[in-house]
C-alpha cells in the first residue's frame, strides 16, 4: 500500500466532567486515510466524532497517539489542514472575501496574491457579485460556501468537514452536497467528513467509518461501491438502500436511547 | 436607510413636542423661577454671538477632552487584560469593583489636597468618572468573544498575538463602543461637577454666577447646551461606529 495521505494511530483522549470525574471520549483509534480519498465518520450524536476531528486538526492535544499527514507527525493547527465548521463561523466583520482570506493571511501571504486566491475560490464556491457581502447578509447555505472557500484557499492537504451541511434546510443540504462532490472530483482533495446522516456519509463518501458510542472507538469500515459521478438517483437504487439499512444496524447496536 | 427615514420625524416631532409642552408649562411662572424655552434660546443665542459662551465652553472641553482620552487609553487594554486573564482578573476585579462602588464626588477632597483646586484637579474627577465605565464595559466584552471563532481562528494557524489582534479586537469592539458612549456622558458629568465642587471657572462658574442672581433663562440656556453637548457627543459616536464597524450596526 502506498503511503496514506492521513494517518491516526491509537488516538485515546479523555476529558474531565466536573472535578474528577474523567470521561474517555476517544478509545484507540487507529485508521489511514489515502491520498484523494474521500472518507466519512458516522457515529451516535455525542459520540466524540466531533473531538477526534479537532484533534486531527490539532485544536485539541489528544492524551496519547499521533496524527501523520505525508508520514510526517503533526503537532497543533495550521499544517495542511483546512476546517469547515457546523455553524459556519464566519468572522463577522469580514466580508465573503475578507474571511476567506484570513487563512491566506496567517500564512502570511502577500495582499494582491491573497486577493487574487481568495477571488479564484470566491468564484468556484459561486459566490461572485457577493464578495463584499457581510455574513449576516448572507443566506446559511451561502455562509457555509464561504466555509469552505476559507478552508480550501489554504490549499490544504486534507479537507476536514465537521457535520458541514447540519445546519441548513434539506434542499440546500442536497445542492451543497452536490456542489462539494464536483468541487472534490476538480480540485482533488483528500476529505475526512464528519456526519450524522447516514445518506449523507454513503452518498459522499468512498469509505464510511462507524464509530461506537462513547467511548468511540470504529466499529466497522464499509466500502461504498458507488460509481462517479453520482448523482441523486443513487440515493433511490435498491444497493443504497440496503447500504443505508446495514450501516443503521451497525449504529443501532449499542446505542442506548 | 429605510428606517433612519421613519425615525427622524418621530425625532423631530418628539423635540418640537417637548419644547411645545416648555413653553406652556412657563407660561404665567414668574421669570425668576422658570423661563420658557424661546427666552432660553434667545439667550444661548445672544450668549454665543457675545464670545462669553465660547469661551467658557472651551474651557471646560479642554479638561473633558483630556481627561476622557486618558481613561479610554487605560481603560480599554486593562479592561482587555482582566477580560482575557483570569489571573489578571483575580488581582483586579475586586479592587475596581470596589473602587467603582465610591460615589467620585465623595473623593473630590482627597483630589484637592493632590491635585489643588484647578486643571489637574478637574482633570482627575473627569477620568475617575469616566474610567470605570469603560472598563467595565471593555472587560464584559473582552470575555465575550465567541470562543467558536477562537478555534477557527488557531484552526488557521492564528498565535497568539493574531487571535489577539485579528479575532479579539474585532469581535470585541461593538463592546468598546458602547464603553466610550457610557463613558463619554459620564465624562460630560464629571466636566461640569468639577466646576461646581472645585474652583468655579468656565460654564460652572457661568452656572453659579446666574443661579446666585435667579437669571433662568441664563442657567436653564447652560443645561440646554449640556444637553446639546451630549447628544452631539453620542450622536458623533454612533455615527463612527457605524462607519467603522457597518458588519455590527447594520445586524443589530
Amino acid at each position: 500500500m502506498p503511503q496514506p495521505k492521513l494517518e491516526v494511530s491509537h488516538l485515546t483522549k479523555s476529558f474531565l466532567r466536573g472535578r474528577e470525574d474523567v470521561v474517555r471520549v476517544l478509545d484507540d483509534v487507529s485508521f489511514a486515510v489515502a491520498d484523494l480519498e474521500f472518507v466519512a465518520i458516522v457515529g451516535p450524536s455525542g459520540c466524540g466524532k466531533s473531538t477526534f476531528l479537532r484533534i486531527v486538526d490539532g485544536l485539541i492535544a489528544p492524551d496519547s497517539g499521533k496524527v501523520r499527514i505525508n508520514g510526517q507527525p503533526v503537532q497543533g493547527p495550521g499544517h495542511g489542514r483546512g476546517m469547515v465548521f457546523q455553524s459556519f463561523d464566519l468572522f463577522p466583520w469580514r466580508t465573503a472575501l475578507g474571511n476567506v482570506e484570513f487563512g491566506l493571511e496567517m500564512a502570511d501571504i502577500p495582499r494582491a496574491e491573497r486577493r487574487a486566491r481568495a477571488l479564484r475560490w470566491i468564484e468556484r464556491v459561486g459566490l461572485v457579485g457577493f464578495e463584499n457581502a457581510y455574513p449576516h447578509q448572507l443566506s446559511g447555505g451561502m455562509q457555509q460556501r464561504v466555509g469552505i472557500a476559507r478552508a480550501l484557499a489554504i490549499e490544504p492537504e486534507v479537507l476536514l468537514m465537521d457535520e458541514p451541511f447540519g445546519a441548513l434546510d434539506v434542499q440546500t443540504r442536497d445542492l451543497l452536497q452536490d456542489e462539494l462532490l464536483a468541487i472534490w472530483q476538480r480540485e482533488r482533495k483528500t476529505v475526512l467528513f464528519v456526519t450524522h446522516s447516514i445518506e449523507e456519509a454513503i452518498y459522499l463518501a468512498d469509505r464510511v467509518l462507524i464509530f461506537t458510542p462513547r467511548p468511540a472507538r470504529i466499529e466497522r469500515v464499509l466500502q461504498v461501491p458507488f460509481a462517479r459521478p453520482r448523482n441523486e438517483d443513487v440515493k433511490a437504487s435498491p444497493a443504497f438502500v440496503e447500504l443505508r439499512s446495514e450501516i443503521w444496524r451497525s449504529l443501532k447496536h449499542g446505542v442506548k436511547i | 436607510m429605510k428606517r433612519a427615514l421613519g425615525i427622524a420625524p418621530l425625532m423631530a416631532a418628539s423635540l418640537l413636542g417637548g419644547f411645545a409642552l416648555w413653553e406652556f408649562a412657563a407660561q404665567g411662572v414668574s421669570g425668576v423661577l422658570f423661563a420658557p424655552p424661546s427666552a432660553v434660546l434667545a439667550r444661548l443665542a445672544r450668549d454665543f454671538a457675545s464670545g462669553v459662551l465660547p469661551m467658557a465652553l472651551l474651557g471646560s472641553l479642554a479638561h473633558l477632552v483630556v481627561g476622557f482620552a486618558l481613561a479610554v487609553i487605560v481603560a480599554v487594554p486593562l479592561g482587555f487584560a482582566i477580560g482575557r486573564s483570569p489571573v489578571v482578573a483575580a488581582m483586579l476585579d475586586p479592587v475596581t469593583s470596589a473602587i467603582y462602588a465610591v460615589p467620585p464626588v465623595a473623593m473630590v477632597p482627597f483630589l484637592v489636597i493632590w491635585f489643588g483646586l484647578f486643571f489637574e484637579a478637574r482633570v482627575a474627577l473627569v477620568f475617575l468618572m469616566s474610567f470605570f465605565e469603560i472598563l467595565v464595559t471593555v472587560t464584559a466584552g473582552a470575555r465575550n468573544v465567541d470562543p467558536a471563532l477562537l478555534a477557527v481562528g488557531r484552526s488557521f494557524g492564528a498565535g497568539r498575538m493574531r487571535l489577539l489582534t485579528r479575532v479579539m479586537l474585532p469581535a470585541s469592539l461593538p463592546f468598546v463602543f458602547t464603553g466610550l458612549r457610557v463613558g463619554l456622558v459620564r465624562a460630560i458629568n464629571a466636566m461640569i461637577t468639577a466646576e461646581l465642587f472645585l474652583a468655579a471657572v468656565n460654564l460652572g462658574a457661568l452656572m453659579k454666577h446666574q443661579a446666585q442672581r435667579f437669571d433662568m433663562p441664563g442657567l436653564l440656556s447652560l443645561i440646554l447646551l449640556l444637553c446639546l453637548l451630549g447628544l452631539a457627543a453620542q450622536e458623533g459616536l454612533k455615527t463612527l461606529e457605524s462607519r467603522l464597524l457597518p458588519w455590527h450596526v447594520q445586524r443589530s
